[in-house]
Order: C-alpha cells, then structure tokens, then sequence
C-alpha cells in the first residue's frame, strides 16, 4: 500500500483510545457494523491495538481458570478463634434442623 | 439412641472434619475476593452449613473440596452482589486513561504482546503471586465486578439489572479494569521476562 493510502486509512479508523474502548466492549455487548467495521480497520494498521486485543483475551481466560483453582488463593489460615466459633456455629445449626419429632 | 440422634451424631462428624480439612482452604480462597477477615470467615460458615443442607448431592466420585469450593463460589457471588447493592457504586465517567493516550488518543505506553498459555502461566507460583498483587491494587469494587463478569463468568445484562448499574457506567469500570490489569501484568511480569 502507498504511504498516502495508508496515511487516508488511518485518518478514517478510530484512534487508539476509541479502538481500546470498543475492544474492550465487545466482551460486553455486540458492536454495532460502523463500529466493527471502523475497529477492524484499525486493527489491520495497529500492532499495539493487536497486541491489547490479545491481552485482553488472554486476561479472560485467566481470570476464568484462576476462579475454576486455587490459583488465587492467599496463604492465610482460619484463626483458631474463627474455627472455634464456625464449629459452634455447625452443631447448633445441626442440633435445630435433627431435633426428633415431638 | 434413635435414628435422628444417630444422624445428628454422624452429620456433625462430617461437618467437623470438613472444617478440619477444606477450612483454611476455603478461607484462603475467600480472602482476597472479599478483603476482609470477617466476612471471609462468614463465608466458610455459610459454605459449610449450605453443604451440610445439601450432603446427600454430593458425588461421590467428584473430589469434596472442589465440591466446596464450587458452593464457596456461589456464597461468595452472593456477598459480592450484597456488598455492591448496600454501598450503591458512583457513576464512574473516565476510565483514567489520561496516562495512556496521548492528546491524539495514542498509545503512550508500551503495548508488548503477551506470549504463552494461559492455564500453563497459572501452573507458576511466581505468577500466580504478581496476578493477585495486581488484582489487589484495583479499587475494591472495581475488583469485585470484574472477579463477578470474567471469572464467575455474569453476563453483563444480568449484572446491570441485579446490582442496578447503567450498562455504560459497567463498561467503563471493566474498561479501566482490564487496563490496570493489563498495564500492572505487562510490568510485573510479561516485560520484565517472566521469572
């Protein structure tokens, strides 16, 4: 492509921010044709919009396989006041629901 | 001792030695996703009588403390969804990106391409401690909406209507979200190569 194509391409797509924007939206709602048609004629002239794309992706799949594990999971333990109270809590809670019938 | 005394005896066995052995773990999962100790606490609580309610649908062949944490899971969206509700979120207009963009809506900051696979990166103890920094310094609501739309997987019509949220003040706040996120992974882990 000549350089004033592109130069003309480029004055027609969306910026970077608005690019960023609806990539970002399109995980939430679907574009509108102008909008598609104006983000992927951004993408095809845009490495770094390709590559926030990308990120964007591959932060969905994280996130969903983090939720799926223990992958996030903080070192911490229940205090032994907390276990104490929660074991309490689980035999009254027992105690109400097994009563025997009168 | 009658039947009912006999099952009260085991349930309560049951319930001790899940608490035992899935306690600090079901803890150490809620902690981060709500931010405090106590309603952490009252998460594994909730978690342990709803699985109490509901023993006889456990599978056996399915491990117990997926099974947990699979009912931890559907407390904790429900925690979310309260503490969302009760503190109503202001409309949040900008995403911030004041820092990103130039005057002419251009990159400022280096946007590298993210190479590797998603479920092998969280396999990397490393990682997994810089991906729960970076989740820890978004503002906490931020955080909770984002855990909620892309790892409990809401979609956000359903969002908008539980939590009362105009679907372009949800936009905006997943928008500056994936920023942060993005900009404080790149930093901290993907430019700085890894491990």
């Amino acid at each position: 492509m000549s350089l004033r194509v592109v130069q003309s391409l480029r004055s027609l797509s969306p910026s970077c921010r608005d690019a960023a924007r609806l990539i970002s939206e399109a995980s939430e709602r679907d574009l509108g044709p102008a909008e598609r048609a104006g983000l992927l004629m951004h993408l095809a002239l845009c490495r770094a919009c390709r590559n926030f794309r990308r990120s964007v992706r591959f932060l969905e799949a994280l996130l969903l396989a983090a939720a799926k594990t223990q992958a996030l999971s903080s070192a911490e333990n229940l205090s032994p006041a907390a276990k104490d109270r929660i074991s309490r809590a689980l035999r009254t809670d027992l105690n109400r629901f097994d009563r025997p019938c009168p | 001792m009658d039947t009912a005394q006999a099952s009260n005896g085991a349930s309560s066995a049951v319930a001790e030695r899940w608490l035992d052995e899935h306690g600090d773990a079901l803890y150490a999962y809620a902690l981060p996703r709500v931010r405090s100790p106590e309603a952490a606490e009252d998460l594994v609580q909730e978690t342990l009588l709803a699985a109490l309610a509901n023993h006889h649908r456990f599978m056996r062949d399915a491990s117990e403390r997926t099974w947990l944490i699979s009912i931890l899971r559907h407390k904790l969206v429900d925690h979310l969804r309260r503490a969302v509700r009760q503190r109503p979120l202001r409309e949040v207009q900008s995403p911030e990106t004041a820092e990103l963009f130039d005057g002419r809506g251009r990159w400022k900051v280096r946007m590298s391409a993210w190479k590797g696979d998603p479920h092998a990166v969280l396999e990397d103890t490393e990682f997994r401690g810089v991906l729960a920094r970076c989740l820890a310094s978004l503002p906490s609501r931020i955080a909770q909406l984002f855990w909620l739309r892309e790892a409990e997987g809401i979609g956000s019509e359903q969002l908008c209507q539980e939590l009362e949220i105009s679907p372009t003040n949800l936009w905006t706040m997943m928008h500056r979200a994936r920023l942060r996120l993005r900009g404080c992974l790149s930093v901290n882990w993907f430019e700085s190569g890894g491990k």
